[in-house]
């Protein structure tokens, strides 16, 4: 696992977190937005 | 890549022992486990349930069970067999397959991973405890439409908050395939050198974030409108019912391709392999699971032509639906392009491809003949429309899942499944299937509507057929338990590393068993 | 009774049998297929369906065809090489346009069969249909006519649980599929009816008039028909609508223009006998 991962897939697994956030916080805004223009329009 | 180096991790690295193993466990390969003994169960406790719903429509009258625990039934067989059996199923080979597939040696996130798998039985504890709770289970259908949903009793919060837990566990799943695959890649695999396997899961994963949130969005203002005075959906307080139906919709039919597109890649991975000749047209197959993915977010209101919409919708939802036809027939036309000339054996998984080809191919027709909007105002919510969708998920999704398992199996385990009882499974499973939803056609034309406890008695003959084949096919799939754990305990003997004459790809060079640990160097990809 | 039960089971397994044997679908001419129904809306959809259907079926004989063919003659047991080519540009592109044509041909006939569908202009007479939970309203606009229309009762007596079934299901006519007070409608009339629901969503559909529409609380849906033979055309609520679903039926009765007006005449009697029972108007209720 994580402790003897090579430096490779150290590195990739770091990229890989920030993507997983961005992806996530898309996600969280997209169910935020849905209430928002719902709740707006009635 | 050498069998020594793994030999040695294992010694250190080893899984844990007993339950802490299944608890803790951040491995890829323990997780797809996991997740497809999970999806079996549940396969089970929802083929359960239809066969409640088939005794109950063998013959005309009200024979076992109360229209209200019909309705139950009906609902929850749908809820469990999408979110319990199908989607767990395809994640849990996601996960065994994809880190393989790609040379990475686990997944990029283990510990999220873990987090995904054991959210799921709580979200299904929620959901099967409305069971017991005053007002029983929720009945208004797996659309869960109100005004009707908003009559469920006490069930209603648990059915949200189950959905919503369900929900986070595929956000989470998917976020996770999607950055394996975008950054785990082993040097020289190329994104058009993927497995179309992984192609499939990769664009699934991608409408899986797209849509999981809508529908929880959906089902959260259901919450509201219910408990908390809101009218989202209530035209007495400005609030519009078929909203929830756009929104629900916009959800569920990128939903419908999540359960169809990791079944495509697993398609294209056992065809080439038993015809020992490369997939036809890689790319164009790659472009044709896009097309298709994009597509499925505008065409949602095809599932409500009835509900009274002006005639420039009907008629663009119309055309975007035909459209899907065209990305679908290339898949169709490159598998059997695949086929033509190779060297086809018919081992079992190659067995249910074929099946899978077949009727599959079925289920588009009569796709392609509800996307009709005139005759759609005949087709819709009449057993036409039950025969198709059947035919698309399970001689679709469930086989290409049981193809699959047939092809991994003794990647998994290391040993040979009994090529007799695969077949005799797949048989009996094939023809049952027929037997059971192929009168639903004539059923649903000849004016019998959907999520009827009971029928008017020229319907009999066709439903008791049906029925028939319903009882086979549940018992069928009882040899396939028997073909798993017989296989795990040994099958017919030791499966090679390749297993397959004509296998491809990083996965088949492993040793059968996988051991724990794989590629923790990444292989080289010419 | 027990001898009708007998031969019942004997024909479902004669029937089983036949299903099995190519060709059987002979033994199912009845039953099996769109009714192409007494209006312009039904006939029209009857043939796109048709159409629609042979096209299918050409396509599955290629495509099936092509499949069975590869499947008998490209198998290893025959001893054949596996071909090396992956790829095909020319072939890729053919049946990439060529179905896009076939659509093209099949979306022409249905929009023009949808715009016919949807115009709701110049109709003769109209009724305001209610869905509730489980039975419909009927008022007739602008003739003092309005009336529930339930499930009949024999229908309701054979449609409970076994165990309290006074009849069997088996011996009553048109089993779930009559109402105690039929639509009655003139033939050759275009007649609009005007789609709402009290409670839940409801969708009325009478096969042989062609087409479903949703009747949906606090929004009105418009169905409309032209029947052109006197008969009686029966349906069901087509949206789930709970418990009671399966059993709220649609039965629209068209006869002849002087028959409808004396149907009228003695609805209205029967609704000033009722004068106390004062019906409160579908609208009013929905609002």
């Amino acid at each position: 696992m994580s402790e003897q991962d090579d430096d490779r897939t150290k590195q990739n697994r770091r990229r890989a977190r920030f993507w997983a956030l961005v992806i996530g916080a898309v996600a969280v805004t997209f169910y935020v937005g849905i209430f928002l223009l719902i709740s707006t329009r009635y | 890549m050498s069998t020594a180096t793994d030999t040695h991790h294992d010694e250190h690295h080893g899984p844990a022992k007993g339950m802490r193993r299944w608890l803790f466990t951040t491995n890829h390969k323990d997780i797809g486990t996991l997740y497809l003994w999970f999806s079996l169960i549940m396969f089970f406790v929802g083929g359960a349930m239809a066969m409640v719903i088939r005794a109950e429509l063998i013959q005309p009258g009200m024979n076992l069970v109360d229209p209200m625990f019909y309705n139950q039934m009906v609902t929850m067989h749908a809820l469990i067999m999408i979110f319990g059996a199908v989607m767990p199923a395809f994640v849990g080979l996601a996960n065994w397959m994809i880190p393989m597939m790609v040379g990475a040696p686990d997944m990029a996130l283990p510990r999220m991973n873990n987090w995904s798998f054991w959210i799921l039985p709580i979200g299904f504890t929620l959901l099967l405890m409305t069971f017991f709770v005053p007002g029983g289970a929720p009945a208004a259908g797996w659309t869960i439409y109100p005004p009707l949903s908003l009559q469920t009793g006490d069930a209603f919060p648990l059915l949200v908050f189950g959905i919503h837990v369900l929900g986070i566990s595929s956000i989470m799943g998917a976020i996770n395939i999607i950055v394996t695959i975008m950054n785990m890649r082993a040097p020289g695999m190329g994104l058009l050198k993927m497995p179309i396997f992984v192609w499939g899961w990769l664009i699934t994963a991608y409408l899986l974030i797209a849509v999981m949130p809508v529908l929880a969005g959906a089902v959260t203002m259901l919450l509201t409108d219910k408990y908390f005075g809101t009218a989202f959906f209530d035209a007495a307080g400005g609030g519009d019912p078929v909203l929830f139906q756009h929104i629900f919709w916009f959800f569920g039919h990128p939903e419908v391709y999540i359960m169809i597109l990791p079944a495509f890649g697993i398609i294209s991975e056992i065809i080439p392999t038993f015809a020992r000749k490369k997939l036809f047209g890689y790319s164009a197959m790659v472009y044709a699971i896009a097309a298709i993915a994009f597509l499925s977010f505008i065409v949602w209101a095809h599932h409500m032509f009835t509900v009274g919409m002006p005639v420039a919708g009907l008629l663009f939802f119309m055309f975007t639906t035909m459209l899907i036809a065209v990305p679908t027939g290339v898949k169709i036309f490159n598998w059997v392009a695949t086929m033509w000339r190779g060297a086809m054996t018919f081992e079992t998984p190659m067995l249910y491809a074929l099946a899978f080809l077949f009727l599959f191919t079925i289920g588009g027709f009569s796709g392609l003949m509800l996307a009709i909007v005139p005759a759609d105002f005949q087709y819709h919510d009449s057993y036409f429309v039950v025969a198709h969708f059947h035919y698309v998920l399970v001689p679709g999704a469930v086989f290409a899942i049981m193809a699959a398992v047939y092809y991994w199996l003794p990647k998994w385990t290391g040993y040979m499944y009994s090529e007799f009882w695969g077949k005799t499974h797949f048989w009996l499973s094939t023809i049952s299937i027929n037997v059971t939803f192929f009168p639903q056609h004539f059923l649903g034309l000849a004016g019998m509507p959907r999520r009827i406890p009971d029928y008017a008695v020229q319907f009999t003959d066709f439903n008791f057929i049906s029925s028939i084949g319903a009882f086979v096919f549940g018992l069928s799939q009882l040899i396939f338990v028997y073909v798993i754990i017989h296989c795990i305990r040994g099958g017919v003997g030791r499966a090679t590393d390749r297993v397959w004459e004509g296998s491809h790809g990083l996965e088949w060079t492993v040793p059968s068993p996988a051991p724990y640990h794989t590629f923790e160097t990444a292989p080289e990809v010419k | 009774m027990f001898k009708a039960k007998l031969s019942g089971a004997i024909r479902h397994t004669v029937l089983l049998g036949l299903f099995l044997l190519p060709g059987s679908a002979l033994a199912f001419r009845e039953g099996i297929n769109l009714p192409r129904g007494v209006t312009s809306i039904s006939s029209d959809i009857y043939d796109l369906h048709m159409l629609i259907f042979w096209i299918c079926v050409a396509i599955g004989v290629i495509v099936f065809g092509a499949m069975i063919i590869s499947i008998f003659l490209h198998r290893k047991s025959r001893g054949v090489e596996p071909a090396k080519w992956h790829h095909n540009t020319a072939v890729e592109v053919v049946w990439t346009a060529v179905p896009f044509l076939i659509l093209v041909g099949m979306a022409i006939p249905s929009a023009r069969a949808l715009i016919d569908i949807e115009d709701y202009r110049d109709y003769d007479m109209s009724i305001q249909v209610t869905g509730y939970q489980w039975f419909w309203h009927y008022e007739y606009r602008g003739e003092d006519v309005s009336f529930y229309s339930r499930l009949d009762d024999d229908s309701n007596r054979a449609r409970q649980l076994r165990a309290h079934r006074e009849i069997d299901p088996l011996d009553v006519d048109n089993y779930l599929l009559e109402v105690d007070n039929r639509v009655v409608v003139p033939v050759d009339q275009k007649v609009l009816l005007l789609l709402t629901a009290n409670d839940v969503i409801h969708a009325w559909w009478v096969p042989e008039l062609g087409g479903k529409k949703d009747a949906i609380p606090g929004f009105v849906n418009e169905l409309w028909f032209e029947i052109s033979e006197p008969g009686v055309y029966r349906g069901q609520c087509a949206e789930l609508c709970g418990r009671d679903h399966g059993f709220m039926p649609i039965v629209v009765e068209a006869v002849e223009q002087e028959e409808y007006e004396a149907w009228l005449e003695e609805m209205r009697d029967r609704n000033a006998e009722n004068e106390d029972a004062t019906q409160v108007s579908a609208i009013d209720v929905a609002r």
